[in-house]
């Protein structure tokens, strides 16, 4: 059960980048991805990159981390961290 | 947005006349579960992964299976192409990214690349080559050739369907997943347990749990795969409104078990591979109590492959007490 944290690419260093993301500045290795350029966004886990995430999908994990953060800390009223996540298309 | 704590295996090793006298391991994760839990069973099952990068594939499945099998529709054992080409990527990052420093030597960057790229193309002839090549079938050599002193050999987890597994727990509980056990002790889970099941371990334990992953990389790429296979995903309905997944990860067995109230989820549980594999009373205890202790240099390096054999999917932290 291994939670990813997004984090953004700052400097590409070989077969890793330095990346930083929820106050934390990481060294990932980013061979599964192949082609990373500064400025993308990685889901980041046990110090590797794993996939790019869109910004759309940064911000939905985002979410869900305050509101696990918020649950463990004992906040019983999770709902303003579950807009349903992505409104129906008009 | 807060820094977030994703958790920890902590080793705690005391050492009295220079051995190892007692051991003291636990997992120390964020129950995600909990944020699960009172949300419709629509949000919870797009939350999950949301919240799992490393088995993403593993834990959405998981999800989405036991929501379906809540609602009535169960799912027999079978292998699913997405899970197992993760558990695929997980193993080939261990074996040549991670083994190959563990034996002294440096990661295999160049393979790595190259067989990630079979395995999302579905080149299993290329990966059989690459697997074969020299420089890996050196890697696997070296772990047959392993003199370690064995410890015991390990108590296995059998395979386990989701049916089935309904015989020997009925319900899962929190407790349960925080400590689970197999009838009364602690067992490992794995590619080790599917690949051994029943099985004599004939190198020692921690190359055993190595060549386990290369062997179901090698399965794939000669199309022997087997249903209980890393990938094999089964969901079987507990009552009405209650489901529960078993999928095999890279690192093991996963069960989600969802109850619903209506369309709400009334609870969520989840029992993952590291509280099997990192039970306090489990295999790395097992492999560490007793061992020589005046070198602590030495110690630590064994304690570090030894984690890294039983694969956490979260860091590691070495205390002495």
């Amino acid at each position: 059960m291994c939670i990813g944290i997004p984090m953004r690419v700052v400097e590409l260093d070989g077969a890793f980048a330095w990346c930083e993301g929820r106050h934390r500045r990481e060294r990932l290795n980013i061979l599964l991805l192949g082609d990373v350029l500064p400025g993308d966004w990685v889901y980041a886990v046990l110090g590797q990159a794993h996939e790019k995430l869109t910004a759309q999908r940064v911000a939905e994990i985002n979410l869900a981390l305050d509101g696990l953060a918020a649950a463990l800390q004992g906040e019983t009223n999770l709902d303003a961290y579950f807009p349903d996540l992505i409104p129906p298309r008009r | 947005m807060t820094n977030f704590d994703t958790g920890r295996v902590r080793v705690r090793l005391t050492c009295e006349g220079g051995r190892v006298s007692a051991i003291q391991v636990s997992s120390e994760r964020p129950d995600v579960a909990m944020l699960l839990r009172d949300r419709t069973a629509g949000q919870a099952v797009r939350l999950v992964p949301s919240l799992f990068a490393l088995c993403g594939q593993a834990q959405a499945r998981a999800a989405a299976l036991a929501l379906a099998a809540a609602r009535g529709k169960e799912c027999p054992q079978r292998l699913d192409a997405a899970v197992q080409r993760e558990v695929l990527r997980e193993h080939l990052w261990r074996c040549l990214l991670d083994l190959p420093i563990l034996l002294g030597g440096a990661a295999l960057h160049q393979e790595f690349v190259s067989a990630a790229k079979c395995v999302t193309d579905g080149k299993r002839d290329e990966l059989r080559a690459l697997l074969t090549s020299p420089k890996i079938a050196a890697l696997r050599l070296r772990l047959k050739q392993d003199n370690e002193t064995h410890s015991h050999s390990p108590n296995l987890l059998p395979p386990l369907e989701a049916k089935t597994s309904l015989i020997e727990w009925p319900r899962l509980s929190a407790e349960f997943c925080h400590l689970p056990s197999w009838r009364g002790k602690a067992a490992e889970t794995g590619a080790i347990a599917r690949h051994t099941h029943g099985n004599e371990v004939s190198v020692s334990p921690m190359s055993a749990r190595w060549l386990a992953r290369f062997d179901e990389l090698l399965d794939w790429a000669m199309g022997n795969m087997q249903v209980r296979a890393g990938g094999a995903v089964s969901a079987a309905s507990v009552a009405p409104g209650i489901g529960r997944a078993l999928i095999e990860t890279a690192r093991g067995l996963l069960m989600h078990e969802i109850a619903l109230d209506g369309e709400r989820v009334a609870d969520y549980l989840i029992a993952a591979p590291t509280e099997w594999n990192f039970h306090p009373q489990g295999a790395l205890a097992d492999h560490l109590l007793e061992r020589e202790a005046v070198d602590r240099h030495a110690l630590q390096q064994r304690v570090a492959r030894a984690v890294a054999a039983l694969d956490p999917c979260v860091p590691f932290e070495l205390e002495w007490a």
